[in-house]
């Protein structure tokens, strides 16, 4: 099926209007100039051709050079990826805590304020622009309050790092750099906070809905008529059940934050793979799109697969 | 555990924190609406609201916080944002309106027609589906709108695109489920055509799970086109669209001109708030029948 | 055996019938017969009224029982009748939005009126109740053996290798073969006759005063019926626990339990020792379950017409009179009043004494 995408992408955007060479070569080119150009960059080969070289160089790990930069896609794309995940996996943690907490405990008080602030809560958050609600945060906790570092960039100025991984808090923690961990949890926490305030709606949802099922069921309500004291009630009768579903929720939602990562990483100038890929696709950058594309899709095909084996874990009924 | 009461007592029927509850839920649904219709008004008459023209130029006010002259003030090219916000109204709902159409159309229409033959075609059809599916949404939008290029039309031609899928997947399960039931076996012993069983007999009962995703469907439309617009690959730029607006006024409102963002983005949210509420009453609606 | 049926008695001129050896004693209404002053389990004048407001069911009208340590308590009744609702009562989960009144006496303390402390701490050590279809009352994502020593540590203090050691000799002692390996066995791996002696494990494993089986041998076949109910019975033989065993069916009941007391729409219509409710019935329901039997011997089965009703309200009237052959138009009107027919037996029914000798003596007649 990866297949499939790829052939998808590689017709798609060679249908795309606008002509590559021309965002790359200087305004005073000759037609010959551009001739060599689009030689240069493989262009003037028949496209079937042109797609089994990118594919063949892509099972070796080579995902061609940028028309813009001419640097190895490659190597630009792993240097922004660490940046991309940590952000979007912080995000998807924090709203993975919030959702199941509040979720069980909207459960548990169902009809009265918890439940309705829930229900709310997540209503809200579903309706909010990502983009907008970063720009609010940025105007409340950096203008107003002056809490939250400048809105650029993962780590302030004058910070330095070893990349190890690439991600600023488990270099930070490895290599014992406090200075750079408190500047790089700091740089992290509205970004972080903001895109996991409007994914947490139908997660939160979909716990609740489980857990309000869970309730009602017999082996909850055995559970209690044998004295099972409340702690390992919740834990074990309450929770455990309830979260089955949620991996294959969280899959999805991951899905939509790769999204949404897009926008933040504009607004808070985050560096990532996002706001490098969204260069790619304004200046038509064919291997840059093709990359961004085939990874994104290979990672969402990932993402729910680890899902599933999730799933199976927490639901013992679930065969693999 | 019960409440201990005479039993003479307990005969009475009082009103439960249950029923609060649900009319608190249709008040919210009726909320939506309200302000749904008010959005809509707002873009309908969006000229005659608008002391100013949507592109207009105030040459002496630019970056001018609210003021009895510029309602929400003004943004870095001295324009009106009030008139902005509402002739925005007009591109974004338009756009959305129009593309969900679009989409629960010919989503519909060939989810029903692979879902009620089935065999090779619906294969390839699933297979197809399956691989725009491999991405997600936002994702998906981005590149085809990079693919087509700015402009209003192109904007409703993604959203749709993007959401077609899904109403192909939604139809399909539906009529696969209501196919095999005996007023379809009635209908084909009476002599109807495939079609007429099909569009006939068959959709008409398929619909509601629609009914309710389309409203949501709306909502998440708008805050795409407004995303889009907001990275510069939806809108033109001076056009007046809530997305672009907000990106226009992004760096005013770090350093200080917090209407240039604010407002627009009020717009936006409450409209896609509406939307929600709605489809979320409709969801209970049909939960409770 | 011949046929018994029912024939309408004529009314009494004042003569006692000649089987009864025991002197008829008008009971001041509504009192249990057994327990006595041993009682662990006192239920006074019990009404449960379930379901929302609009759609409210009387699934329990004034119930009396009691029952003492050692004792198996038999309960019988057709789906619907309330059954549950009694175990559920007695344990403490009756759901929120139910009402009730009289009491539910555990050692003396009412259940109904429990806070949540005291509920907590009645639930499993006090009354520890087996439910209906085990399987869908086991926690699926949980193993057995975790299961049990949940139960083993809130009410026995045992953790690790203690805990599972006992586990262990539960598992063995409700008759689980290789109980190692179901130990660590998921509820869905087991099949219905073990989920059943897994749940009466998890019921023992609280070391409960009283034991209530829920339709403990629903879906089990004959042998597994048997083993099923005779590890009940141990409970209160071997263990004294108090035990009652809720089921509709009347001839397991029979072989093995001391007394029983027959439940329709939600009212105790007839209870008493064993071999009298079974042999010298006093009530026309009973005598009509009897004979709704299957026999073995091949004699024709006389199913009961008509359905038993789901009550709003308290009845005020016998509510078996609809389906009654004998009733009168004072059974339509009146409450039949609880008649005590031996000193351990009683029956609502304005005629439980005749029918009483009736039966009687159709059993002497076999």
């Amino acid at each position: 099926m990866l297949i499939g995408v790829s052939i998808l992408v590689f017709a798609l955007i060679r249908v795309l209007p606008g002509d590559p060479v021309r965002t790359v070569v200087p305004e005073t080119a000759t037609a010959a100039d551009i001739e060599a150009a689009r030689e240069r960059f493989g262009l003037d080969r028949p496209i079937v051709v042109q797609y089994g070289i990118y594919m063949w160089g892509v099972l070796q790990g080579n995902f061609g050079r940028s028309f813009q930069t001419g640097g190895s896609v490659t190597t630009e794309m792993l240097q922004r990826i660490p940046a991309t995940l940590e952000l979007t996996t912080f995000a998807l943690l924090l709203a993975l805590l919030v959702a199941v907490s509040f979720g069980l405990v909207a459960a548990l008080k169902a009809g009265k304020l918890p439940d309705h602030m829930s229900r709310v809560v997540a209503l809200f958050g579903t309706s909010l622009p990502e983009f907008w609600l970063g720009i609010l945060f940025i105007y409340f906790f950096y203008y107003l309050l002056g809490w939250a570092p400048v809105p650029s960039g993962r780590l302030g100025v004058g910070i330095t790092l070893q990349q190890i991984s690439g991600s600023a808090v488990i270099d930070s923690l490895l290599t014992a750099n406090w200075a750079a961990l408190r500047s790089a949890l700091s740089h992290l926490a509205l970004p972080v906070i903001t895109l996991a305030i409007v994914i947490m709606g139908p997660m939160m949802r979909s716990v609740r809905v489980g857990a309000l099922d869970v309730l009602q069921s017999n082996s909850y309500r055995c559970a209690v008529a044998h004295g099972v004291p409340r702690g390992r009630l919740w834990r074990s009768y309450l929770a455990r059940p309830s979260l089955a579903g949620l991996p294959t929720l969280a899959a999805l939602v991951y899905g939509y934050l790769l999204g949404g990562a897009i926008m933040i990483e504009y607004v808070f100038a985050w560096q990532g793979f996002g706001q490098w890929a969204l260069r790619g696709l304004l200046f038509r950058d064919y291997p840059v799109i093709q990359a961004f594309v085939i990874v994104v899709a290979t990672f969402y095909v990932l993402i729910f697969l680890l899902a599933d084996v999730l799933h199976a874990l927490l639901d013992p009924r679930v065969r693999l | 555990m019960a409440e201990i009461t005479p039993l003479s007592d307990a005969l009475a029927i009082p009103l439960t924190r249950r029923k609060r509850f649900r009319l608190a839920q249709s008040k919210l649904m009726i909320a939506g609406i309200v302000i749904l219709v008010l959005v809509v008004l707002m873009a309908v008459f969006a000229p005659l609201l608008s002391p100013w023209g949507p592109e207009e130029i105030d040459f002496d006010n630019i970056l001018a916080p609210p003021s009895p002259t510029h309602l929400m003030g003004t943004d870095r090219n001295g324009m009106d944002i009030w008139s902005r916000i509402a002739h925005g109204a007009r591109i974004d709902i338009t756009i959305a309106l129009l593309a969900v159409s679009i989409a629960v159309l010919i989503g519909g229409t060939i989810g029903a027609i692979t879902g009620f033959i089935g065999g090779w075609f619906d294969e390839i059809t699933m297979r197809i589906t399956d691989i725009f599916q491999a991405f997600p949404s936002f994702v998906l939008a981005l590149a085809v709108a990079a693919v087509l290029g700015p402009g209003v039309r192109n904007l409703a031609i993604v959203v749709a695109i993007v959401n077609i899928p899904p109403y192909i997947r939604l139809m399909r399960s539906e009529v696969i489920a209501v196919r095999e039931r005996s007023f379809v076996e009635a209908a084909r012993c009476a002599g109807l055509g495939q079609g007429e069983i099909l569009f006939g007999q068959v959709v008409p009962n398929c619909l509601n799970p629609i009914l309710v995703i389309a409203p949501l469907n709306c909502g998440w439309a708008i805050l795409t086109v407004a995303g889009l617009s907001f990275l510069g690959l939806g809108v033109p730029i001076p056009t007046a669209e809530w997305g672009s607006m907000i990106s226009t006024g992004a760096g005013d409102v770090v350093a200080g001109r917090w209407w240039t963002s604010v407002f627009p983005g009020l717009a936006l949210f409450l409209t896609v708030l509406s939307f929600n509420l709605t489809g979320e009453g409709l969801r209970d609606l049909f939960a409770r029948k | 055996m011949e046929e018994t049926t029912l024939k309408p008695i004529p009314p009494i001129n004042g003569e006692t019938p000649t089987a009864s050896t025991d002197p008829v004693v008008a009971v001041d209404a509504r009192s249990s017969t057994g327990g006595g002053t041993g009682a662990l389990l006192d239920v006074r004048d019990l009404s449960v009224l379930l379901g929302k407001p609009e759609e409210r069911v009387a699934a329990l009208s004034a119930v009396n029982l009691c029952l003492a340590p050692g004792e198996v308590l038999g309960v019988v009744g057709e789906s619907g009748g309330g059954k549950s609702t009694l175990a559920n009562a007695i344990v403490g989960i009756l759901p929120d939005r139910s009402l009730a009144s009289g009491e539910v006496l555990f050692e003396g303390k009412n259940v109904l009126a429990m806070n949540d402390a005291a509920l907590r701490r009645h639930h499993g050590g006090n009354a520890a109740l087996c439910f209906q279809n085990p399987r869908d009352a086991l926690n699926p994502t949980r193993r057995v053996g975790r299961q049990l020593s949940d139960r083993l540590s809130t009410h026995r203090g045992l953790r690790g290798a203690a805990a599972d050691g006992e586990a262990l000799a539960l598992l063995e002692s409700v008759g689980i073969r290789s109980p190692k390996k179901r130990l660590r066995a998921y509820p869905h791996e087991l099949s219905g006759g073990m989920c059943q002696r897994v749940m009466i494990g998890l019921s023992l494993a609280c070391a409960p005063k009283m034991l209530i089986a829920d339709e403990p041998t629903t879906g089990l076949d004959v042998t597994l019926t048997q083993e099923i109910l005779a590890l009940i019975r141990a409970a209160a033989t071997e263990q004294g626990r108090a035990v009652m065993i809720i089921s509709h069916d009347l001839v397991a009941l029979a072989a093995s339990c001391d007394r029983i007391a027959v439940l329709y729409a939600g009212q105790i219509i007839e209870e008493g020792e064993v071999d009298a409710v079974i042999c010298r019935s006093a009530h026309p329901y009973t005598r009509a379950l009897l004979d709704a039997v299957p026999d073995v011997s091949g004699l024709p089965v006389r199913a009961i017409p008509g359905t038993m009703p789901t009550l709003r309200e308290p009845p005020s009237s016998c509510p078996f009179a609809p389906r009654c052959t004998m009733a009168e138009e004072r059974c339509r009107s009146e409450v039949p009043p609880d008649t005590r027919v031996a000193p351990a037996h009683r029956a609502s029914c304005f005629f439980a004494e005749e029918i009483e000798a009736d039966s009687h003596a159709a059993a002497r007649h076999q």
